[in-house]
């Protein structure tokens, strides 16, 4: 077999059983790999109405049938569960070398069900599976839990783990590997941990196959060569990394600020990626197979924050600074360093915390409800006190575990949560730029910019050069980058790779990788497939149209100051036509001649 | 002139590209015990170097070879391995005092780079310039010229 | 009229933002002459012939020009001009 390995791995906590399948070769076809196939396989066995982090709950996690091969930046995988945070599909997708492991271990996917007695964690070595104990490592850090592992299993294993946040269940806990690479979001953290599952260590020593080397060689060449020549792909990352965002979106008045209450800060620069390749960068880092190299290898000499690990990205400087009125890059760097070893996702840890705050200067929260500590807007303190505590559910840390909108809600105030979903949004402003609103409002987990990255060509101009400021056209725009994206994932593509390749590139690799022909439209299908495969999960699940919405102030409350003053989002007058172009009625629901033509009914 | 592989660890990403390269330009697959070519990582640090056979001038594997697999032609700098005349003994994984001659037991042989026939694939792949094939004394000096600016810098800044 | 700049052009300008007192119509009379202010690889950087280089991004007052009149965009004394490689995503 090609690309693919043909074998799925399945491990019953509850029982202590391994058992093994054959990979269904028409599934994986159709759903290509990683989030398409581990969407299939989680969605043909769970119950939608299933509670996330009961035993009765799955997770998956899949390689791309790139994954472990030089398809250029191609070295992810994906973990398929139903998120705490948002009770609906939750997909992340992470980098690192773990995914790669697990295929040349011989798996297209890992299926973990039920929930250990005590603390357990998984040591695969090719066919050899053993589940061990764990209790001598829970609590440990997610660096520690690496090192101990990887010392009782094997030094070069990789290995996939949670922190205390995800033994404590935060409801965005993530499932870091290689220490500093992340399934960041929809707390996918959180059901490893209800399961007693601390980590999983993988060895892989088998081949993945290559059904026509020579076209796959030279198809991987041209990407490669698309990607050096692009100025993101090949030079802007790698020199600055994601961070450089801040100056952009701050620049067109679309960085939020203060919990969304504005989109322009005049101290943005103060942590954008000029300054963090200037103060902690130490070098860039690359993920397997990586041609990109957009990694950021940290560290914070100032004795306060000192540390050194990786990050932050753009989403996280956003978050834990401006977001929450902080401008000093240290404490967020420390920050982001904090969440990685605890395990949790910084873009929802800063959201609720700049959420929190809005509610402290309210008068909502006291600080009877936060042991005296100081909750305003600005107070870089809070920030790192609040990270250690909120990952270790200590004090107020033990509410703003539960994401921003069951905080606010507690209080009686959910419309302070900048959430669509119970997902927190990132940094990019709906209201100064519309396709991205959508994206956010339609996305099947929630808040989320990266599975439909419309900012490419609404602020980039990478492409085709869209004004954000209008509606035109940007259904057509959401569904077409939301498609595209869940192919390049189900692959185990980074979709940075897209800073470069297109749709004919990638579908040229897989079909010369699986020997599987795939047109640019038949790649382009395979994501629709799964995004409404998604869609009807979470329809199951509960969620209806009336869910896909921005929280009232995007449509309320117009930005207060710089060059978005005075917009709003538009998302309500986009949605019939973005529905019409899915192929869904008026509620949003998928027509049953769209799920035929999709081969999903 | 005799080219050597350059290794400069400071520019490496980690991203392993050298590693698929290699098994791919000598398998056709992505086999990752098929690699000559070895990338350690620590990720507390944020520092990879890769490492290959450093085809040395004395080599220990030459030496305790008994039956002459491994050898250098007159005037190279290659360490050649020739696979029938190996009998598997592995006595070059023991001698290698850097490890880098292994054992495969799928192929049955010895794998250590072999510079790809003088274009090695993972030059060609590595994305940082992390690995060169160059000129031995061209090389030799690009590293001297950088610490002799540090020279330059101390002495500027007094 | 104030003037930014972002990522590896503030390498080929020595700053992040300057201010310009002379009166300009339009944009590309502003990059003329911020080019002989600030050198060839300046120059270079900003335009591709007689056109806006492609990998360089302007806003003015936070309108990328591609949406306003490209080189031809009128400029006024308030205005505040931003000046971006084409460098990320994330």
């Amino acid at each position: 077999m090609n690309g693919w390995s043909g074998t799925i791995l399945r491990v019953n906590l509850t029982t202590g059983a391994v058992s093994r399948q054959a990979t269904d070769l028409k599934d994986a076809a159709l759903y290509i790999g990683a989030r398409g196939l581990g969407d299939k396989l989680y969605i043909d066995e769970v119950d939608p109405k299933v509670d996330p982090l009961s035993p009765d709950n799955k997770i998956v996690f899949a390689p791309g049938p790139f994954s472990g091969t030089f398809a250029p930046s191609g070295g992810r995988y994906h973990v398929v569960t139903k998120g705490p945070l948002t009770d609906a599909i939750a997909g992340s997708n992470s980098g690192g070398s773990f995914g790669p492991e697990l295929h040349y271990a011989g798996y297209d996917a890992l299926i973990v069900e039920g929930k250990a007695d005590e603390p357990v964690y998984l040591w695969i070595k090719d066919d050899v599976v053993e589940i061990r104990k764990a209790s001598h490592i829970w609590g440990k850090w997610v660096p520690d839990t690496t090192d101990l592992v990887r010392a009782e299993t094997d030094l070069e294993a990789k290995v996939a783990c949670i922190g205390p946040a995800g033994e404590k269940q935060v409801l965005f806990a993530a499932i870091m590997n290689e220490m500093h690479r992340a399934a960041g979001r929809s707390g996918v953290g959180a059901v490893m941990g209800s399961k007693n599952l601390k980590a999983i260590a993988v060895v892989g020593t088998k081949a993945i196959k290559v059904a026509n080397p020579k076209a796959f060689k030279d198809a991987v060449l041209v990407g490669r060569k698309k990607i050096k020549e692009h100025p993101v792909g090949g030079a802007g990352l790698k020199a600055y990394g994601t961070d450089v965002l801040v100056n952009i979106l701050n620049q067109i008045g679309s960085f939020p600020t203060n919990n969304f209450q504005d989109g322009y800060s005049p101290t943005a620069d103060k942590v954008g990626g000029e300054s963090l390749s200037a103060n902690q960068l130490v070098r860039a880092k690359g993920c397997f197979s990586c041609v990109i190299s957009c990694g950021r290898v940290s560290k914070v000499k100032e004795p306060k924050y000192a540390g050194e690990g990786e990050g932050p990205e753009y989403e996280a400087a956003w978050s834990m600074g401006p977001d929450c009125g902080i401008d000093n890059l240290d404490a967020i760097t420390h920050s982001n360093h904090l969440c990685n070893e605890l395990g949790m996702d910084p873009i929802s840890f800063g959201s609720t915390l700049a959420c929190a705050m809005e509610m402290f200067e309210a008068g909502i929260i006291t600080t009877k409800d936060t042991d005296g500590q100081d909750l305003r807007f600005g107070n870089a303190d809070t920030l790192v006190e609040l990270t250690r505590k909120t990952g270790l559910r200590e004090g107020i840390g033990n509410k703003l575990a539960l994401g921003s909108y069951r905080l606010a809600n507690s209080y009686g105030h959910p419309e302070y949560s900048m959430t669509v979903k119970k997902q927190e949004m990132p940094a990019y402003d709906p209201r100064g730029v519309q396709g991205i609103g959508l994206q956010y409002a339609t996305c099947n987990r929630g808040g989320c910019h990266v599975k439909g990255y419309t900012i490419a060509v609404e602020v980039l101009g990478c492409g085709a050069k869209l004004d954000p400021h209008v509606t035109t056209d940007k259904p057509f725009w959401v569904k077409l980058f939301q498609d595209l994206t869940a192919a390049i994932d189900a692959s185990g593509g980074c979709i940075f790779g897209t800073f470069g390749m297109g749709g004919e590139n990638y579908a040229a690799m897989l079909s010369a990788l699986t020997g599987v022909t795939y047109t640019p439209e038949d790649y382009l299908k395979a994501g629709e497939r799964i995004w409404n495969l998604e869609r009807m999960f979470n329809l199951e699940a509960g969620l209806t149209s009336k869910d896909d919405v921005l929280p009232l102030r995007m449509t309320k409350l117009p930005i207060k100051t710089g060059p978005s003053k005075g917009e709003l989002s538009h998302v309500p007058e986009m949605l019939p036509e973005y529905y019409k172009l899915r192929g869904w009625d008026e509620e949003g629901v998928p027509t049953k001649e769209r799920l035929h033509d999709l081969q999903l009914a | 002139m005799p080219k050597v592989l350059m290794i400069h660890p400071d520019r490496c990403t980690g991203c392993q590209n050298c590693e698929l390269a290699c098994s791919f330009s000598h398998e056709n697959q992505f086999r990752p015990t098929a690699t000559r070519v070895h990338v350690y990582s620590w990720e507390r640090e944020g520092f990879s170097v890769p490492m290959m056979c450093q085809q040395c001038d004395s080599a220990s594997c030459m030496k305790v070879c008994p039956t002459g697999a491994l050898h250098r032609a007159k005037g190279t700098t290659l360490v050649e391995y020739s696979r029938e005349k190996c009998i598997g003994c592995r006595m070059c994984t023991i001698a290698c005092p850097f490890g880098n001659a292994v054992y495969d037991s799928v192929t049955e042989s010895i794998l250590k780079c072999d510079t790809c026939g003088g274009d090695p694939a993972c030059v060609q792949f590595c994305p940082s310039q992390a690995l060169e094939f160059v000129d031995d004394n061209i090389s030799t000096r690009s590293r001297k010229r950088e610490l002799a600016g540090k020279f330059k810098s101390a002495f500027e800044g007094a | 009229m104030t003037i930014r700049y972002f990522a590896d052009v503030r390498k080929l300008t020595g700053c992040g933002e300057e201010t310009w007192s002379k009166a300009v119509p339009d944009l590309r009379s502003l990059l003329l002459g911020l080019s002989v202010q600030h050198g060839t690889a300046f120059e270079r950087r900003v335009f591709e012939g007689d056109q806006l280089n492609s990998t360089i991004i302007i806003f003015i007052n936070g309108r990328d020009v591609a949406h306003l009149k490209g080189l031809e965009s009128p400029l006024g004394d308030d205005d505040v001009v931003a000046i971006f490689p084409m460098v990320a995503g994330g």
